[in-house]
């Protein structure tokens, strides 16, 4: 039987047509969103470009360090402690540029323990220009409007008087980052650029009790650098406090337990949450200073997950004794 | 037999109309330039862009991503700061408050927003039924150096603005007399006025700061009147040995039981002995029954271990859990008992007490 030629040969060509005609419909569709492009102006900072990872800012000859100074007064007690381990000028040559890494995350008066004392950011910053350094630079990126955290917490005007510079974190300061293995700090804003500044970075922070995590001492203090919602992260806290060590390997640390907030953490809010305990710990090991910080809110390294996790990752120990932490009085 | 594929008719001529084609095609090509946007949007996704503006409108600082330092004889201080931080108009008739200015608008916050402000403290307030928190910082007119901040919690209810409250409560607080519900720490003032819970934060401990602050809180007390406080279940708690200000109200998780929530505490001290005292009224009896059985259950299976019962008209559970004593019962639509008693003696005459109280209460 003869087939309509209708039915093969037209149908083909009507269907090859209808296929180019939409094809060049899309395309030309295409072209128009793509019109809705506002050029390089809305690109993420930093994010097509392949950056480095953060400097390892530590001295291998300093590790496994730790002393422990006690005293009322923070100006003395820093001393002694740094004092104990040498002397800043064995940890900050002349020429270098130093960045304090400080806990400036709430506008609170200074003397409710809640972010880095000004006394203590003034001491450091001078014993900093004393070993020689070129430049110190003071930072954080509070919770927060930044103006209001440095300035009422005390830090700014302490840093500037003693001569630091103090860096307010702005949008093309923060670096999409991601740290080597790490399952949560992937690809997420970071306050890099103040850390590039540098070739010394200490880390400044109180103790503090904190309703998630525990406590708040040295590895928590490196959250600040963290931009973005980073709230999320409060449901994997340990975790996160981990990776935040992976991140950072800062040259030393200085935990202020001369006034420990023992409860109502992280704000506090009352003299009445804070707990005299005279007691400062200096050192090259985060984790084994958090761990023995740790004793100053009555808990011990087994009470804060993270601590155990962040020496499984290889920051640091918790086993701060086998250090052997040296003592000092300050006054 | 065989079917045309063509979509022309016998003599050519298309079925589809231009009409049908032309809407066919702009259909075709909106969904294409959607598709484009959300790829190429996407495809620029920033975390960064994320983060919640700030609802204060003061922008202190300068525009220098790093600010100079100034000479070293600058004094230093909080009021160096202050002096940098422009005031705001106040808009709130109970912010009027003689011998205080605004340092700023209000700061709203929400269940989503809270721990930009609180950071890891916001669950605690979460999970009492947080609604929203208002803040605004106040300085001194008449001491330069002095300032202060003003937290509102709005709760969903009066126990939730308690909860928060007793559970925060500073221990050598002093009892404040603004409300029912109020203390005074070193620095601060602390009460609930109805679903509201406030914190009045001074930065110093002068008595300087005292006048505005109880001002400041009675001007919000005022505009904000609320019916009397019901506190039911707290008020039958024995009053011997009871140690002063020591009763909490915890909403979720009491004891770390998922099934005890609305639950009122107290503590209680006999020289060196000490207990817990609970009470929360459940809805009906056989719901207090059942879960004072599934609380005892839930003391067992972390093995504790369950003591004789004494002779009384209803039973009691009495449980040993490692070294401590947990007294567990009902009455009416009470459930109630004491929790981790250092002697069994004094729990058992504190449980008794506390039933005795109940049933008065449920006739």
């Amino acid at each position: 039987m003869n087939r309509d030629p209708r039915t093969i040969n037209p149908a083909r060509r009507d269907f090859i047509m209808r296929t180019a005609k939409a094809t060049l419909m899309a395309a030309g569709a295409a072209a128009v969103g793509f019109g809705f492009w506002r050029g390089p102006g809305n690109a993420p900072a930093q994010k097509k470009a392949a950056r480095p990872q953060l400097p390892n800012f530590s001295l291998p000859e300093k590790a496994g360090k730790i002393t422990v100074g006690h005293g009322a007064d923070r100006r003395k007690t820093v001393a002694a402690a740094l004092g104990a381990l040498g002397g800043l000028a064995a940890y900050v040559q002349p020429g270098d540029r130093v960045l304090l890494k400080v806990n400036a995350a709430f506008a609170s008066a200074p003397m409710l323990g809640a972010t880095t004392h000004p006394d203590l950011v003034s001491a450091v910053t001078r014993e900093c220009f004393e070993a020689g350094a070129a430049k110190v630079l003071v930072t954080d990126n509070p919770i927060g409007d930044p103006a209001g955290c440095f300035e009422l917490s005390g830090i700014g005007p302490a840093a500037r008087s003693a001569g630091a510079g103090v860096i307010y974190p702005e949008p093309a300061m923060f670096e999409t980052y991601s740290v080597p293995r790490a399952v949560l700090i992937r690809q997420w804003p970071v306050l890099c650029a103040p850390l590039r500044q540098v070739n010394k970075l200490i880390g400044l922070c109180p103790v503090k009790d904190h309703q998630r995590s525990g406590a708040s001492m040295t590895l928590k203090n490196w959250y600040g650098l963290l931009g973005g919602r980073r709230n999320i992260f409060h449901q994997e806290i340990h975790t996160i406090i981990a990776e935040l060590a992976m991140m950072i390997v800062p040259t030393l640390v200085i935990l202020d337990g001369t006034q420990t907030m023992m409860r109502n953490g992280p704000t506090g809010g009352s003299l009445d949450d804070l707990k005299a305990t005279h007691t400062l710990i200096a050192g090259t090991d985060p984790v084994a200073v958090d761990a023995m910080g740790a004793g100053l809110l009555d808990k011990t390294a087994g009470d804060l997950p993270h601590l155990a996790l962040a020496e499984k990752a290889g920051a640091g120990t918790v086993d701060f004794k086998s250090l052997g932490p040296i003592t000092a009085e300050g006054g | 037999m065989e079917y045309p594929v063509s979509m022309k008719d016998p003599k050519g001529k298309s079925l589809v109309s231009c009409r049908q084609r032309a809407i066919g095609g702009l259909l075709t090509a909106a969904l294409v330039v959607i598709a484009v946007v959300i790829l190429v949007t996407q495809s620029r996704w920033d975390p960064s862009r994320w983060q919640a503006p700030a609802n204060d409108t003061q922008k202190g600082g300068s525009d220098v991503l790093v600010i100079p330092a100034t000479p070293a004889d600058t004094a230093l201080g909080v009021g160096d700061g202050l002096e940098n931080l422009q005031p705001s108009p106040s808009h709130q008739a109970w912010d009027q408050v003689t011998g205080l200015r605004p340092l700023n608008a209000p700061e709203r916050y929400d269940a989503l927003t809270l721990s930009d402000k609180i950071n890891g403290k916001a669950e605690l307030y979460l999970s009492a039924g947080f609604q929203m928190l208002e803040t605004r910082r106040f300085a001194y007119a008449d001491h330069p150096a002095l300032w202060l901040e003003r937290y509102i919690y709005t709760m969903d209810s009066y126990s939730g603005a308690f909860s928060v409250f007793s559970r925060q409560r500073r221990p050598g607080a002093t009892a404040s007399t603004i409300t029912g519900d109020a203390y005074r720490s070193a620095n601060g003032l602390f009460l609930v006025q109805g679903p509201y819970y406030l914190e009045l934060i001074a930065s110093d401990t002068s008595e300087a700061i005292w006048p505005p602050v109880e001002a400041l809180a009675t001007a919000f007390v005022d505009h904000h009147p609320v019916s009397p406080s019901q506190r039911d279940a707290s008020a039958f708690f024995p009053q011997s040995g009871l140690v002063g200000n020591s009763i909490a109200l915890t909403t979720a998780n009491a004891f770390g039981f998922s099934r005890l929530d609305q639950v009122y505490s107290a503590q209680y001290q006999w020289q060196d002995v000490k207990a817990t005292a609970f009470v929360s009224q459940r809805k009906n009896p056989s719901q207090a029954a059942a879960l004072a059985s599934a609380y005892a259950d839930f003391l067992t299976e972390y093995d504790a271990r369950a003591l004789a019962t004494p002779p009384l008209d209803e039973p009691m559970y009495v449980l040993d859990v490692f070294g401590t004593f947990d007294i567990v019962f009902h009455q009416g639509s009470f459930f109630a008992g004491v929790h981790e008693a250092e002697e069994l003696e004094h729990g058992m005459a504190l449980a008794r007490q506390l039933k005795d109280n109940l049933k008065g209460a449920a006739q």
